[in-house]
C-alpha cells in the first residue's frame, strides 16, 4: 500500500465491541489508515479500544464524526442504518459490519443515503478474504470441478453472547440463520448465483443458549446447498466440501491446525493445546485494506451494497423457511418484494422458532 | 451347542452379500453352514458357490426345497419382495438386504407374509454394528448429550453403476440407496420416529453417473431434511458425490448437537492412508472394527436360539418409509408429512 502516513485515512470506529476491537487492532497494521477516533455508546468500552492506538474516544457521535474521513460502523445489526445514514450525512465514507441490516428496506435506505450523499459503502463481507474460501472459489470458477453439483457448508460458534444480549434476542439479531449463516450465505451468491429456493429445520430456544439450523438451497441449474450453522458449539470451526461432476473439493477447519503448541509444564496432569494456523495477514486486515483502497479510489469493490443487501435477503428467507417450515422461493429477479412461502405443503406445527 | 443353522443365499446381485458370507464363514466352526446359492445370474451363482464352496442351484424353489433355516436375500431392490415371500413360505427366516424394499407397500407385504409363515423377517442394516456406531449408541443412552436437537449427517458414495443406476431394478437413485442407513440409524439412536420430511434431489449431476445411467435419469444427488417425534431435526446428505479420483468409496458421518454435548462422529476414520503404485492412487484402509459375528452373525444366532431379531421388519419398512416421503417431496417441492 503505496500512501503515506501522513495521507493516511482518518477512521471513526463506531462500536467497540468484539468484532469492532479486531478491526481496531487490524489498522494497526494498515499503513494507509489510521484509527482516529472511537464512538460506543458505552464511553468505557470506546476509551477501552481508543487508547492503546492513540485515538480519542467520543462521547458523542457527531463530536467524531467532525474529525474522521471515514467510518467504520461494528454495532448490532439493528443500529447499522441509523449509523450508516447520519455518515452519509456528515459526507463520510463508510465501512459497515454485516449484516448491513436486520431487513431488506433498511439495506435500501442505507444504499440510498450513501448514493445520494455520493460516499461509497462497503459491507464487511469478510469470507471473502478468507484463504481457504477464496481457493474454493477460484477452484470451482476455473472448472476444476466440473458443473458444480452439492456444496455443503458448517460454521459453528459457540454462544456469541450471555442470555440478554442483541444477539439472543431474535428480531434483533436474526438468531444464528442470519447472523453467522450470511457469512455462508453471501459467499454462495458471491460464487454460485441466486438460489430458486430455501428450506430448513432448527431449535432456537433463547434462554438455554442454543440456536441451530440445517439448511436446505437448489437453484434453478440442479444445484443444491446445504448449509448448517449453530450456536450451540463449544468452539468456532468451518468446513466446507462442494463436489461438481468432475471432481470435489473438501476443507474442515479442525483438520486445518497447522501448529499446535502443547504445554507440558503441568506434568502428567496435562496442560492446554493452543492451535493456530497462522497467516500473515489475518483476512479482517485483508478486508479493511481492502476497503481503505477503494476508498481512495484505487481498487474496485469485492463487496458491492446491493450484493450485501442480496445476503441479507436471502437470509431472511432462509429465516422464514425455518419459522414456517415450508418452502420460500425467491423472486427470480432482484426486487424488494418480500420472499413467497411455498402454497403447497402439509399440515403446520407448533413453530419451533418465536413469530 | 444349538444344531448347525444352514443358510441359503438368494442372489449376490448386492455385493454386501460377500460381507454376509464372509462373517459366516468366520463363526465357529459347525455352527452354520452355506446350504447353497441361487441367482438370477447362473454365471454369478456358480462363481460365488465356487468361491464359498457350497453348490448353485439353477432354480430358486431347487434350493429352497433343500430346506435350509434361514435365507439372505440380496437380489435387486425390486425383487427383495418376491425372494422374500418365497423363502418365508418355504420356512426359512430372512435376512434382506436394505432397503426392505422400494415401496412401503411391499414392506407391509414382506412383513405380513413372513407373520404368516411363522418365521422371522430381519433388516440389514449394518451399521449398527460398526464398533463406532454401538459406542456412540452408548453414550447416547447413558445421556451425556442431553436432549437431541439436531443431527446433520452425510452418507456419501461413489456412484455404485450397474442395476444401482437403474431405477427400474433398484426403485430409485441415491436417495434410494442412501437414505435408509442414517434413517434407521436416527431411530435406532434416539428412539423417535420420523414425522416430517423434505427433500430436494439433483439428477444425472455427476460424470460417473452420466457414463452408467446413458439416458436414463437417475438421482445422484439429494438433501433431506427431517423432523422427528421428540422434537429432533436432522439433515442427510445421500449424495454419489464421490469421484473415482476420490480416496474412498464415501462416509457414514453424524453430528449430534445435544443440549449438554455436540458428538461428532465419522464411522470410517480409523483408517491409514495407503499411496502406492500398486494402487494407483491414494487409497484409505479402514481397520475399525464391528461387533464379533457381525450382521451374518447376529442373523445366524435369531436362527439358532429362536431369538427375535434385533432388526426388524418393521424397522425396515420405517426407513423405506422415509425414503417414499423424500420422493414425493422431491416431486412436489415441499415437505410431507408422516404419522410418526
Ligand atoms: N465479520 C465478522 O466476522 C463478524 C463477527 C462478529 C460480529 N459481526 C457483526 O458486527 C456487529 C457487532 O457485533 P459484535 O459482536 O461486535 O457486538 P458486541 O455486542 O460485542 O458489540 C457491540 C457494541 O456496540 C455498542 N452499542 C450497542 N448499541 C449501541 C448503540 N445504539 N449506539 C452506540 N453503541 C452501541 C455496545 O456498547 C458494544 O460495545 C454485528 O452486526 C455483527 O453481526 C461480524
Amino acid at each position: 500500500m503505496a500512501s503515506t502516513p501522513t495521507s493516511a485515512l482518518r477512521i471513526g470506529l463506531i462500536g467497540a465491541g468484539m468484532i469492532g476491537s479486531v478491526h481496531a487492532e487490524a489498522y494497526r497494521h494498515i499503513p494507509g489508515a489510521k484509527l482516529a477516533g472511537v464512538w460506543d455508546a458505552d464511553l468505557l468500552r470506546a476509551e477501552k479500544a481508543a487508547r492503546p492506538h492513540g485515538a480519542t474516544a467520543y462521547a458523542r457521535r457527531e463530536d467524531l464524526l467532525r474529525e474522521v474521513d471515514a467510518v467504520d460502523i461494528c454495532l448490532p445489526t439493528v443500529f447499522h442504518l441509523e449509523n450508516i445514514e447520519a455518515a452519509a450525512r456528515a459526507g463520510k465514507a463508510v465501512i459497515c459490519e454485516k449484516p448491513l441490516g436486520r431487513t431488506v428496506e433498511q439495506c435500501d435506505r442505507a444504499i440510498a443515503a450513501c448514493r445520494a450523499a455520493k460516499v461509497p459503502l462497503l459491507v464487511g463481507h469478510v469470507l471473502r478474504f478468507f484463504p481457504e474460501y477464496v481457493a474454493l472459489r477460484a477452484n470451482i470458477l476455473n472448472g476444476s470441478l466440473g458443473e458444480p453439483a452439492v456444496a455443503r457448508l458448517r460454521r459453528v460458534v459457540c454462544p456469541p453472547g450471555p442470555v440478554g444480549s442483541w444477539y439472543w434476542d431474535y428480531g434483533v439479531s436474526g438468531g444464528c440463520v442470519f447472523d453467522t449463516g450470511i457469512h455462508d450465505l453471501d459467499w454462495l451468491l458471491w460464487t454460485l448465483g441466486r438460489p430458486r429456493t430455501v428450506y430448513g429445520v432448527g431449535h432456537f430456544i433463547a434462554p438455554q443458549l442454543k440456536d441451530v439450523a440445517l439448511l436446505t438451497l437448489t437453484w434453478s441449474s440442479g444445484l443444491l446447498a446445504h448449509l448448517e450453522v449453530s450456536w450451540c458449539h463449544d468452539t468456532f470451526s468451518t468446513s466446507y466440501e462442494v463436489s461438481g461432476s468432475e471432481g470435489l473439493i473438501e476443507c474442515d477447519l479442525q483438520d486445518a491446525v497447522a501448529l499446535r503448541v502443547v504445554s507440558t509444564a503441568g506434568g502428567a496432569t496435562g496442560g492446554s493445546a493452543v492451535p493456530e494456523s497462522p497467516l500473515a495477514k489475518s483476512p479482517y486486515q485483508a478486508e479493511l485494506e481492502h476497503f481503505i483502497e477503494a476508498i481512495r479510489g484505487r481498487a474496485k469493490p469485492i463487496v458491492t451494497p446491493e450484493e450485501a443487501r442480496e445476503a441479507v435477503e436471502l437470509a431472511n428467507a432462509c429465516l422464514q423457511a425455518v419459522k414456517t417450515r415450508e418452502v420460500v422461493e425467491l423472486p427470480a429477479r432482484k426486487g424488494s418484494r418480500k420472499p413467497k412461502a411455498g402454497a403447497k405443503g402439509g399440515k403446520r406445527m407448533p413453530a419451533a422458532h418465536p413469530e | 451347542m444349538a444344531k448347525k443353522v444352514r443358510i441359503a443365499f438368494l442372489s449376490f446381485a448386492h455385493m454386501h452379500a460377500n460381507g454376509y458370507a464372509g462373517e459366516l464363514r468366520a463363526l465357529p466352526k459347525g455352527s452354520v453352514e452355506i446350504a447353497g446359492i441361487w441367482d438370477r445370474d447362473a454365471a454369478r451363482a456358480k462363481k460365488m458357490a465356487k468361491l464359498l464352496g457350497t453348490k448353485a442351484y439353477a432354480k430358486r424353489e431347487q434350493l429352497l426345497a433343500r430346506k435350509p433355516d434361514g435365507a439372505i436375500v440380496c437380489s435387486e431392490n425390486v425383487l427383495h419382495k418376491e425372494d422374500v415371500l418365497a423363502a418365508a413360505e418355504a420356512g426359512c427366516g430372512v435376512l434382506c438386504e436394505k432397503p426392505l424394499a422400494p415401496t412401503v407397500a411391499d414392506c407391509r407385504a414382506m412383513i405380513d407374509g413372513c407373520a404368516k409363515a411363522g418365521v422371522p423377517l430381519m433388516t440389514a442394516f449394518p451399521c449398527r454394528f460398526l464398533g463406532t456406531l454401538m459406542r456412540l449408541k452408548e453414550r447416547v443412552d447413558g445421556g451425556e448429550l442431553g436432549q437431541v436437537l439436531a443431527v446433520s449427517a452425510t452418507n456419501h458414495g461413489r456412484q455404485p453403476g450397474g442395476w444401482f443406476a437403474d431405477p427400474k431394478r433398484s426403485g430409485g437413485g441415491a436417495v434410494m440407496d442412501h437414505t435408509v442407513h442414517v434413517a434407521d440409524l436416527l431411530r435406532w439412536l434416539l428412539k423417535q420416529e420420523f414425522t416430517r420430511v423434505y427433500a430436494a434431489a439433483g439428477f444425472n449431476r455427476f460424470a460417473l453417473t452420466r457414463k452408467a445411467v446413458g439416458k436414463r435419469a437417475v438421482d445422484d444427488a439429494g438433501l433431506l431434511s427431517l423432523e422427528m417425534s421428540g422434537g429432533t431435526v436432522a439433515a442427510l446428505d445421500c449424495s454419489w458425490s464421490r469421484p473415482a479420483e476420490y480416496p474412498t468409496w464415501g462416509d457414514v458421518k453424524l453430528e449430534l448437537i445435544g443440549a449438554q454435548a455436540v458428538a461428532r462422529l465419522d464411522a470410517f476414520r480409523q483408517r491409514a492412508l495407503l499411496a502406492s503404485k500398486r494402487t494407483g492412487k491414494q487409497v484409505e484402509l479402514f481397520w475399525g472394527d464391528q461387533a464379533q459375528g457381525g450382521l451374518g452373525g447376529a442373523f445366524v444366532k435369531v436362527l439358532a436360539e429362536g431369538l427375535a431379531p434385533p432388526i426388524t421388519g418393521e424397522d425396515g419398512l420405517r426407513a423405506t418409509e422415509v425414503v417414499e416421503a423424500a420422493y414425493r417431496s422431491i416431486r412436489d417441492g415441499s415437505p410431507v408429512v408422516l404419522a410418526g
